[in-house]
């Protein structure tokens, strides 16, 4: 292996993702992004023909950077040009690559979901979770829910095993994108963004008049609450952040009121009662626990 | 039933900045301790009473005396340099803060010197109107006689007679008059040379302003007298219908209490700047203490009154030095060494400020003449101190120095806030442009993008915009987010985000 394509490795680690086992020189290749599973294509690198010059991103963090070698970087103008555009043509690829995957993934929701029938009320996590079906449907036993974008298309799918395990159809896009738990986007008054569907369903049933979205998970609260605040600029948003109370950090917390203020949006967090147990950690388990249902 | 789980949204918590506002930062107060004496016991009473911030009745104080010790003194900073005692304060604050009030009770002994003099004197200009009187009408009586005289040596020989009567009439002597408030530069120039030189113009508003922009001459600013009686260099005004007027060392002091509207609209006069007029003022802008006064204030102690009067009284009847020609001069103040010391030390602090990218780089109009307004501040503060002797027989003392220099400081910070008022510092004024567009559109929240489309006029380039939305940032006023790029093509353009609780009194 060469200097250069070690380089390149190293300054993809330097991001904390970690690169493919292989990289071919003037191809893309995809990997996981960062904390993401082995399934997850989100991480793309390309390293230039020459080998002296790279660029690597990720698309479920926005990352993107370019890279070049201690020889990589021309002198001459006219160089220096060319590689701009070489630079440009591998961004550009790797954009044209996410986007083809994007439509693949948007294609394979849309025809699941239109075969999928309605879920049933006795669904396992519909129980353990007190809720109601609302708009989820059922695919090989599994609650299957449109992850949406603002232009108002399926892009992905959640899918919620019995056991209440999440996975989201391989390839879609998430950022930005939401779960429609109830509620009339075009006359909306009131909007409360959440992070998981069953808080949103929870909250949806608390607030009947109210259109409810979830984000499917905290770090895509703030480009949902900000598309949503571009969207509903003058409408009351409401983001009901969770509390990870026993998580280092609180990352429900932080990411709420980050989306919060970034959104103009207000914050509302549980508001836990002396005696609720610290496992507690969203407005579904207040709820639960409220109504003497546990958590 | 609905469990209301959302009861306690509110607007998250957010560590903002203190907001630091544009016209008007976190200023330094004025500590009245640097005023000595019975000049500070008054200036605290007075803003008491008055229940007005110390700045003001210290600014009005301050001209007061420096209007007396301007008669008879003058600071000789080092051999060759020397600075008349006379001031330019404004001290600016909005409508309702009783500015006439106490500019009226700082400058009433100067009002008082004046009525008593005339009292003093109206017999004497009684009895020399008089006697002209009588001269004149010998004078037209012999003229009358020439005239009907056949003979012609008769006649001529009367006609000298009455050359003679006429050249002969006594002057009348003038009321002494020692301030105006209202006066075209014309006028005041023959103000000047009739009460030896020496005048203040005092005016709670902001009209001088006005009739410097020529007010009454066709909108041709007349600044030479004004800008030459503030450095005391020699005038000779020619107007064609009127006698000639030559000052050899014009002393003007000037305080203004005028609203702070009247410093923003200063910007746009033509010549007030470039011909450095607002850079010889020491400005101050305390804060209005309008709905925070308890209504219920002491009067000034009738000593501490009258100690103020007799003070300024014994300034005003201090004797001139008088030249080897016989003619009035002011004596020299000298400094003391460590005095002087102090002095340079300030000086050259300032200087350096003076340099590209340092703090007095856009004010230098103001900051050359700092250093001899510290000089002038000093030689006012001895006159107080020595009001009751001889000042010119007594060093300035570091301890006077140092005084002064404190009350300069304090003034410095104001005056760059002021000056940043009238557009001084070009990212402060252009962060000012911005924010009048954000306010005038309520814009809670807008892109970079949105704000350099119009504002194009404005700011040819968005780093030139981008300077001025730092500033409103590092002010508080806005938040700037950096977007993270999301794939190739136009980076997205960096949201602003207005301080949330300004945005929500918008609403």
């Amino acid at each position: 292996m060469t200097d250069a394509l070690l380089q390149f490795r190293d300054a993809i680690r330097s991001t904390g993702l970690e690169p493919p086992d292989v990289i071919e020189p003037g191809r893309l290749h995809r990997f996981p992004g960062a904390g993401k599973g082995p399934s997850n294509r989100a991480g793309w690198c390309l390293l230039f023909d020459d080998g002296l010059g790279g660029c690597f991103g990720d698309w479920s963090s926005g990352l993107s950077r370019t890279w070049f070698s201690r020889q990589g970087w021309p002198d001459s103008p006219q160089a220096q040009v060319a590689l701009s555009r070489q630079i440009q043509a591998a961004r550009l690829q790797a954009e044209r690559s996410r986007r083809d995957r994007y439509r693949e993934a948007a294609n394979r929701a849309r025809r699941i979901w239109d075969a999928a029938p309605a879920a049933p009320r006795h669904h396992a996590y519909l129980v353990a979770k007190g809720i109601a079906p609302h708009n989820a449907r059922l695919h090989h036993g599994c609650l299957i829910l449109p992850v949406t974008s603002f232009a108002g298309t399926i892009s992905s799918l959640q899918f919620i095993a019995p056991n209440g395990r999440k996975r989201l159809l391989s390839g879609g896009r998430k950022r930005g994108c939401f779960i429609a738990v109830a509620g009339d986007e075009e006359q909306a008054r009131r909007v409360i963004i959440c992070e998981g569907w069953a808080t949103g369903c929870t909250l949806a049933e608390d607030y009947p008049a109210a259109l409810v979205l979830a984000a499917i998970d905290a770090g895509n609260l703030e480009p949902v609450a900000v598309a949503a605040r571009r969207r509903w600029p003058s409408t009351e948003i409401v983001i009901a952040g969770d509390d990870d109370r026993r998580t280092p950090g609180n990352p429900g917390v932080t990411k709420a009121k980050a989306a919060a203020i970034a959104s103009d949006a207000l914050l509302a967090q549980p508001q836990w009662p002396a005696d609720a147990p610290e496992t507690l950690t969203d407005f579904n388990d207040l709820a639960r626990w409220l109504g003497g249902g546990g958590a | 039933m609905s469990a209301d789980l959302l009861k306690s949204a509110a607007p998250p918590p957010e560590d903002w900045p203190a907001l630091v506002p544009l016209d008007a930062p976190n200023l330094p107060r004025l500590d009245l301790a640097h005023l000595p004496g019975w000049a500070g016991d008054y200036a605290r009473a007075l803003a008491t009473d008055t229940e007005t911030p110390p700045e003001l009745a210290a600014g009005m104080i301050l001209v007061t005396c420096a209007t007396a010790t301007a008669r008879r003194l003058r600071v000789m900073v080092k051999p060759g340099y020397f600075e008349p005692c006379n001031l330019w304060a404004v001290v600016a604050l909005p409508p309702g803060n009783r500015k006439s009030a106490v500019q009226s009770a700082a400058t009433a002994p100067l009002v008082a010197w004046e009525r008593d003099q005339s009292e003093i004197m109206e017999p004497e200009i009684k009895r020399i109107t008089s006697e002209r009187k009588t001269q004149e009408a010998r004078a037209k009586e012999t003229r009358s006689k020439a005239a009907r005289e056949k003979n012609a040596n008769k006649a001529k020989e009367l006609a000298a007679e009455a050359a003679d009567l006429e050249a002969d009439l006594p002057d009348i002597p003038m009321q002494p008059q020692i301030w105006t408030s209202d006066a075209t530069p014309e006028r005041l120039g023959s103000l000047l040379a009739e009460h030896g030189e020496c005048m203040a113009w005092l005016s709670s508003e902001g009209g001088v302003f006005d009739l410097l922009q020529g007010r009454y001459s066709n909108g041709i600013p007349n600044l030479d007298l004004v800008l030459k009686a503030h450095s005391g260099d020699p005038e000779r005004v020619d107007r064609g219908s009127r006698p000639a007027v030559y000052l050899r060392s014009p002393r003007l002091s000037i305080g203004l209490s005028p609203q702070p509207d009247v410093l923003r609209g200063l910007a746009a006069k033509p010549g007030f700047r470039g011909r450095g007029l607002l850079g010889r003022f020491l400005y101050l802008l305390p804060p209005s203490p309008l709905g925070f006064r308890a209504l219920q204030s002491d009067p000034v102690p009738e000593g501490v009154r009258d100690a103020y009067t007799t003070g300024i009284r014994a300034m005003l009847d201090w004797e001139p030095a008088m030249d080897e020609h016989g003619t009035e001069r002011p004596h020299l103040l000298r400094l003391s060494p460590e005095a002087h010391a102090e002095w340079h030390a300030f000086a050259k602090a300032v200087e350096v400020q003076m340099q590209p990218g340092r703090e007095l780089e856009h004010f230098t109009d103001w900051a050359g003449k700092a250093p001899g307004a510290a000089a002038r501040l000093a030689g006012a503060l001895h006159g107080i101190r020595h009001a009751h002797g001889r000042p010119w027989e007594a060093a300035i003392t570091a301890e006077t120095m140092n005084d002064a220099l404190e009350i300069m400081a304090v003034i410095t910070r104001h005056s760059l806030a002021a000056l940043d008022m009238m557009g001084a510092d070009p990212t402060i004024a252009a962060a000012r442009l911005v924010w009048d567009w954000i306010e005038r559109g309520r814009l809670a929240r807008f892109t970079v993008r949105e704000a350099f489309n119009a504002l194009r006029g404005t700011f040819p380039r968005v780093s030139k915009l981008r300077d001025a939305l730092d500033a409103l940032e590092e002010r508080g006023y806005v938040e700037v987010i950096e977007p993270p790029r999301d794939g190739p093509g136009r980076p997205p353009s960096p949201t602003v985000r207005v301080r949330p609780e300004i945005a929500r009194a918008w609403r």
